[in-house]
């Protein structure tokens, strides 16, 4: 519809013109400077409610139960319409008597930013450090001396025995007790610490209003067959109840507080916000304000409910558009009055931060909650999704440059204008870090592959760091398991146990000094990853098995497309797509270990396996020539037939090891390429490897190449775009780094680049699924260093999400400086050039 | 994860009390020493302190085993709600499985690598398996905050005794 | 000159985004008749195989030394070969382990060419771009050119060529300006002595050919000044180049920024340093060198400059300034 408001070119000009107004350059700052403080009020309720009802020592604890301690704590919580105080960095404690209002009541934790504590899942980990929490180095909370000794003595010790990791070790049995707990350099479970990582069905939500939703689960109790079936309906009414009374009590604060306000303005803005709220999420939306503040209402909800680790908003372009082009029609809002309210709700998403122990840096550094947002695309029957809502939001982005939410983009080649992947691409250059791209055809193929149909693919939004996923259906915890690859490579270099020996941990596949080629090596790391595969899908069902016991959740379920209509909660497979998802670190370096194993070993045989494993222990100390040999074998990222050969051939194992397998819920195994800081983190702990590759260096970042290895960009670009997508069914995050230059062009340039990444060039391959840069000027990477301060919201690209440089692990840091960069433009330039024509006068 | 995180945690306790300047005839003293050593100052602690012995034990339920993979060195630490008890050996319960927490080092100069180092690398520790646990975590967190309320009121961290 | 076999080749540069129009995939020939002492790609000069070094990657085992048949090699030398003792046998790439000595220069058949040429296919269909033939001076190949051309053109492809000027005119008329879209000419120097001080030869040969190109009908021909600080900016240099272009037909001039690089290209293969700056000219430096051009084309009465920056909605518009407001260059 060319007709469209939403479409307008005119229109879309006039959004580059809108900056931030100075109440949300205010709110930012004080946003950007808050100190991280723990909230109480959560783990204080719960335990209460808990041992009250008698559910810390219940081996079992039903769907409705459940939900009913959830309608109560959602009913006792203090209403924030706009915290009283924040503690800032540098400065502490300060009122925000008199600071801008927000425009969206609700707030994630009693406090202006934040720690929430799930005891049921990680908050106990905190323990030890209780006491360090505000002098640690790296993300230091606020916590008062009194909250630490009510943790200390009467809300942790309640959890000892119900909290999910131990529930789950007491079941688990000698064998699978030891890896649970003990394998941290192979493999990490999320499960311990949730499932948030989905997106809701917001749509329903925004169409219909959770009244409606209600009024369904009560319809559907009456008419259902078995007390469990009634309990889950029972259980949805309540906590949609639950969350439509936290919106009401929202809205009476706000009143409540207007009636008090004597400033008239304060007072109108306080009334809105009443109205707002006394309307959403109980009815349905009518305008793009209301819809926001459903949205937000329900997440305050859910994260009652489940700690955030990637929970996503989807595609709230999509989501949006209606009300939005409504209130324009309607005259209600115009562009600066929609981005100012985008503002809010992305300061709104960023309340809270994720409550990390030390020693977690090193896999998750800096991580906000990685909320994915995702624009653009397609709809669901293959038509261009983009609209002035797409672009809107983009904007948001690049003027708010937060960590949270974590903005990514859709562009679907041929479908999509280029204007939009231009627009994505002069976001990037603005913000040097986000977001991240996308590509429709790649993503859909890929999915498609794994079962979705065609328009629940093209549904798709991205979850946490990287991950597709049919929003508001799919409940795919695709960070269910994260592995290390290298550490598997071990076990096939030594015979199933780990370097130094010890016991038989994998498989006993052999001396591979004594295989025949390299067929039998490729073969014995095949039953490594099968023996991994087995071992850490049977813990991870293990921990469904415990979440649906005695973490079953009503209120994610409340919103989501299956549970009202299949009756089962989430937990025990409602959704209507199924799925786990397993993050593979490592892979680049991996493969690259195969080809030198490959060409030296078992080809050109130009070193025994012996003293190869002899040197690899040794850390290449005294083997030089032997290092530089095997470091020029084929590179992943190469166009070289043997490196691409054994990627190939490894995605294809990992996704049969995996995806062969059924999870508790009945969805099967997904395998994703993004890492986080993992790769620093086990990089730090594993041995010199066969690629030439020292001890304790970084492995490369999600998919991409190890830095150095590939110095030529269309190389480089050329082999990932040939990656086979259907293996790769968890989505990947491949890091691009660009020096950016400040010509004219570079903007063209990194659009043409991007396009010729995803083009399939003609069916021969096909197409690069997902690209991520990071454009540093090394002067202000450098100058953000010597002086953090003056750079607080420095963003820099980790891996799958964004983090602010001055957050980061020395190790960390170096990792992202030590990447390989391209040049967007060489030091000369293009030259200048000056018409000597059109002489005539 | 969670192991690490603790171990991190508990040993920068560990790592304080025994590898710090206050008593610097721990060095190179038999392992068995270090983690008696260890234990006894807990128990001294929690004798010696009304507020320490309030904040820690008082209420507090959870039997520890320290042993070497062969038993040949074995320490325990109980927590029987109103008192804390440390001692050599195996308290005469041979079997884990009467254990809420047992931490088994691979060998005794795993414990003291591990303990005397300036600052103990746990991970490393724990991927060179020199040392594994066994049972509810949380009472290893639990433990954890003790050696570092420990550690502060020994004066053997910044920030001293709170 | 005579073609003689199928050219060497130095390199294939892969996303260029500077050697024509859109991303460029840029085959460097090895050969050329000038002997500029700026000149950005030393190692193709000399039409024969030659022997690279990267200091950086070795490993200082002394394989190579090993390998020499005659003594040519050390790893005490910085620049681990004796030169004038090499006869290229190349047994000490051969046994380099880490890469650091290697050949530089190999022949590839056209048809292997062309098709290592079309794995970039997607870069040039979505920017505009294509391959560009460079050097050395790749003019002199205009038999082999032809071969590869004629493949390359028939897939479609857009084809530039970087010329110094040095070549036979009548062989590349008839054997490669059909293929070609756009060439890229460089004019050093007006001057034929200051020309063979700064590279070695006379210039006739160049403008010669230089008029008679931009005469050709249906031929896009881009004349560049690379500026070099003493040598191409030297007093009435630039005037003269405009003054000679005007008067050859051409209808624009591109000035290339100075690039600092020139001083060590030639470590890699052991030629000598040229003395010229090691940095990169500044903003007001290279904007003296324009406004020289302008007025030099005002004094011809020339009405219209190029609009500066790139025209809206086109991705790679002919006439931009580009120049060096890019800050990080400073400190490379
Ligand atoms: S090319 Fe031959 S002669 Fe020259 S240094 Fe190498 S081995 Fe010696
Ligand atoms: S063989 Fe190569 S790596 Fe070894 S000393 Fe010679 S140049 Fe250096």
């Amino acid at each position: 519809m060319s007709t469209d408001l939403l479409l307008d070119p005119v229109r879309l000009g006039r959004l580059e013109q809108i900056d931030l107004p100075p109440r949300i350059v205010r709110l930012r700052e004080l946003h950007l400077r808050a100190v991280p403080e723990v909230c109480m009020e959560r783990p204080r309720l719960l335990t209460r409610l808990a041992r009250e009802r008698s559910l810390l020592d219940r081996t079992r604890i039903s769907v409705l139960e459940q939900a009913r301690l959830y309608r109560e704590v959602l009913e006792s919580r203090e209403p924030v319409v706009a915290h009283a105080a924040a503690w800032l960095e540098g400065t502490g404690e300060v009122s925000l008597r008199g600071e801008p209002l927000p425009l969206l009541a609700g707030s994630t934790t009693s406090r202006f930013k934040g720690v929430p504590l799930y005891p049921e899942f990680l908050a106990l980990t905190l323990w030890p450090e209780l006491e360090e929490l505000p002098r640690r180095r790296s993300n230091p909370y606020r916590i008062r001396p009194a909250e630490v000794d009510e943790l200390n003595h009467d809300i942790f010790p309640s959890w000892i025995r119900a909290h999910v990791a131990e529930v789950a070790r007491a079941r688990a049995g000698a064998s699978l007790e030891d890896g649970l707990l003990g394998h941290v350099d192979l493999y990490l479970l999320s499960k311990l610490s949730c499932i948030s990582h989905t997106i809701p069905d917001f749509g329903r939500v925004l169409r219909r209003g959770l009244l409606d939703l209600a009024e369904e689960a009560r319809q559907r109790c009456r008419r259902a067959r078995g007390a469990d079936r009634r309990d889950l309906y029972s259980a949805l009414e309540e906590a949609l109840l639950g969350t439509v009374a936290w919106g009401h009590r929202l809205s009476a604060e706000a009143r409540a507080m207007a009636e008090r306000e004597p400033d008239a303005a304060r007072r109108a803005g306080l009334r809105a916000l009443a109205e707002a709220h006394q309307r959403a999420p109980a009815e349905p939306a009518r305008t793009f304000r209301e819809g926001l503040t459903a949205i937000w209402t329900c997440w305050n909800a859910v994260l009652l409910e489940n700690a955030n680790y990637g929970l996503s908003l989807g595609r709230l372009d999509q989501l949006l558009a209606d009300l939005y082009r409504a209130d324009l029609e309607a005259g209600r809002i115009d562009q600066e009055g929609a981005l100012e309210l985008v503002c809010d709700f992305w300061l709104k998403v960023g309340d809270h931060v994720p409550g990390v122990p030390g020693t977690g840096e090193a896999f998750f550094g800096a991580t906000g909650s990685n909320q994915a947002v995702t624009l653009g695309g397609v709809d669901a029957e293959g038509r261009c999704a983009v609209n002035e809502l797409s672009h809107l939001l983009l904007r948001a982005t690049e003027l708010m440059r937060l960590r949270d939410p974590n903005v990514n983009a859709r562009y679907h080649p041929g479908v999509n204008p280029p204007a939009w992947l231009r627009r994505i691409c002069r976001a990037n250059l603005r913000t040097g870090a986000t977001p991240a791209i996308h590509n429709d055809r790649a993503v859909v193929r890929a999915m498609t592959a794994r079962g979705e149909t065609l328009a629940q693919a093209r549904d798709y939004g991205i979850v946490g760091c990287v991950e597709p996923t049919s929003a508001g259906r799919a409940y795919g915890h695709s960070a269910a398991i994260l592995v290390n690859l290298v550490s598997v490579l071990d076990l096939a270099l030594f015979r199933g146990t780990r370097r130094d020996g010890g016991q038989l941990l994998g498989v006993d596949t052999g001396d591979p000094g004594g295989f025949a080629g390299f067929g039998a090596f490729r073969e014995a790391l095949s039953a490594q990853i099968d023996w991994l595969a087995a071992r850490t899908t049977a813990l991870n069902d293990l921990l469904g098995a415990v979440h649906q016991d005695i973490h079953p959740t009503p209120i994610l379920s409340s919103i989501f497309e299956g549970p009202m209509e299949q009756g089962l909660d989430l937990s025990r497979g409602g959704a209507t797509i199924n799925g786990s998802g397993v993050a593979v670190v490592g892979l680049a370096d991996v493969v690259d270990s195969l080809s030198a194993l490959q060409i030296h070993v078992y080809e050109r045989r130009t070193v025994g396996f012996d003293a190869l494993r002899e040197a690899l222990l040794r850390d290449f100390a005294g083997d030089a020539v032997l290092r530089a040999m095997l470091a020029r074998s084929p590179r992943f990222g190469s166009d070289d037939p043997v490196a691409r050969e054994n990627a190939t051939w490894l995605l294809g194992e990992l996704d049969r090891a995996f995806g062969s397998r059924i999870n508790y819920r009945g969805g099967r195994y997904r395998v994703g390429y993004w890492t986080m800081t993992t790769h620093v983190g086990w990089g730090s702990l594993a041995g010199a490897l066969p690629s030439g590759r020292r001890a304790g260096a970084p492995f490369a970042s999600g998919i991409t190449p190890v830095s150095g290895a590939v110095p030529c960009l269309a190389t480089s670009l050329g082999a990932m775009a040939g990656l086979p997508a259907e293996a790769i069914t968890s989505g990947m995050a491949h890091n691009v780094k660009f020096t950016p230059s400040s010509r004219a062009r570079s903007e063209a340039d990194l659009a043409a680049t991007v396009e010729a990444y995803f083009d399939d060039d003609d069916g021969r391959r096909n197409g690069g699924m997902e690209v991520q840069f990071t454009l540093l000027r090394p002067e202000a990477v450098a100058d953000a260093l010597a002086h953090p301060e003056r750079h607080g919201d420095l963003l820099v690209r980790v891996s799958g999400y964004t983090a602010y440089l001055r957050d980061l692990s020395p190790a960390m840091r170096r990792e992202i400086l030590e990447r390989t960069a391209f040049a967007l433009a060489s030091e000369g330039g293009e030259g200048f050039t000056l018409s000597l024509g059109e002489v005539q006068a | 994860m969670t192991l690490v995180d603790w171990l991190d945690r508990a040993d920068r306790g560990l790592g304080a009390v025994l590898a710090g300047r206050q008593i610097p005839a721990a060095r190179g003293a038999a392992a068995q020493a270090c983690l008696g050593l260890l234990l006894r100052g807990l128990e001294a602690g929690a004798c010696a302190s009304e507020s320490f012995h309030r904040r820690h034990v008082r209420g507090a339920r959870a039997r520890f085993l320290f042993r070497t993979e062969d038993r040949a060195l074995a320490s325990h630490l109980v927590l029987d709600g109103a008192e804390l008890r440390a001692g050599v050996g195996d308290d005469g319960r041979p079997d884990d499985a009467e254990w809420d927490v047992v931490v088994v080092f691979r060998d005794a100069s795993s414990i003291s690598r591990l303990l005397l180092s300036g600052s103990p690398d746990v991970v490393l520790a724990l991927v060179r398996r020199q040392l594994r646990v066994r049972g509810n975590l949380a009472l290893l967190y639990k433990l954890g905050f003790m050696l570092f309320d420990l550690g502060g009121r020994l004066g053997l961290r910044p920030g001293g005794a709170p | 000159m005579r073609e003689v076999g199928s050219p060497l080749v130095a390199a294939i540069k892969r996303h260029s985004l500077e050697d024509g129009p859109g991303i460029r995939t840029v085959v460097f020939l090895k050969g050329c008749a000038f002997r500029c002492s700026f000149c950005q790609n030393p190692e193709t000069r000399d039409p024969r195989a030659e022997i690279g070094f990267s200091p950086a990657s070795c490993i200082g085992c002394g394989r190579c030394v090993q390998a020499c048949p005659r003594d040519a090699a050390s790893t005490t030398a910085p620049e681990r070969i004796d030169r004038d003792r090499c006869d290229r046998c190349a047994r000490c790439a051969g046994a380099c382990p880490s890469g650091s000595l290697h050949v530089i220069g190999r022949t590839h058949e056209p048809e292997a060419l062309v098709a290592a040429l079309l794995r970039d296919r997607p870069f040039w269909r979505h920017s505009g771009g294509g391959v560009t033939f460079s050097g050395g001076e790749c003019l002199l190949y205009p038999r082999y050119l032809e071969r590869v051309l004629r493949l390359l053109v028939a897939e479609g492809v857009h084809v530039t060529i970087q010329t110094g000027g040095g070549f036979d005119y009548d062989r590349c008329a008839a054997r490669v300006w059909p293929y070609v879209r756009l060439v890229q000419f460089d004019v050093k120097l007006a001057d034929p002595r200051a020309h063979r001080k700064h590279c070695g030869t006379d210039n006739g040969r160049i403008l010669a050919n230089l008029r008679r190109i931009l005469a050709e009908p249906g031929l896009e021909v881009q004349p560049r000044v690379p500026l070099v600080p003493g040598v191409t900016d030297a007093p009435g240099n630039l005037e003269a180049i405009v003054e000679l272009l005007v008067d050859a037909g051409a209808d624009r001039i591109t000035l290339l920024p100075y690039n600092p690089l020139c001083v060590r290209a030639g470590d890699r293969v052991g030629l000598p340093r040229p003395l010229h700056p090691e940095r990169f000219l500044t903003w007001e430096e290279e904007g003296a060198a324009r406004e020289r051009v302008r007025r030099a084309l005002g004094a011809r009465r020339i009405r219209t400059a190029a609009p500066e920056g790139p025209a809206k909605g086109d991705l790679h518009p002919r006439l931009t300034v580009l120049g060096s407001t890019d800050r990080s260059r400073q400190g490379a």
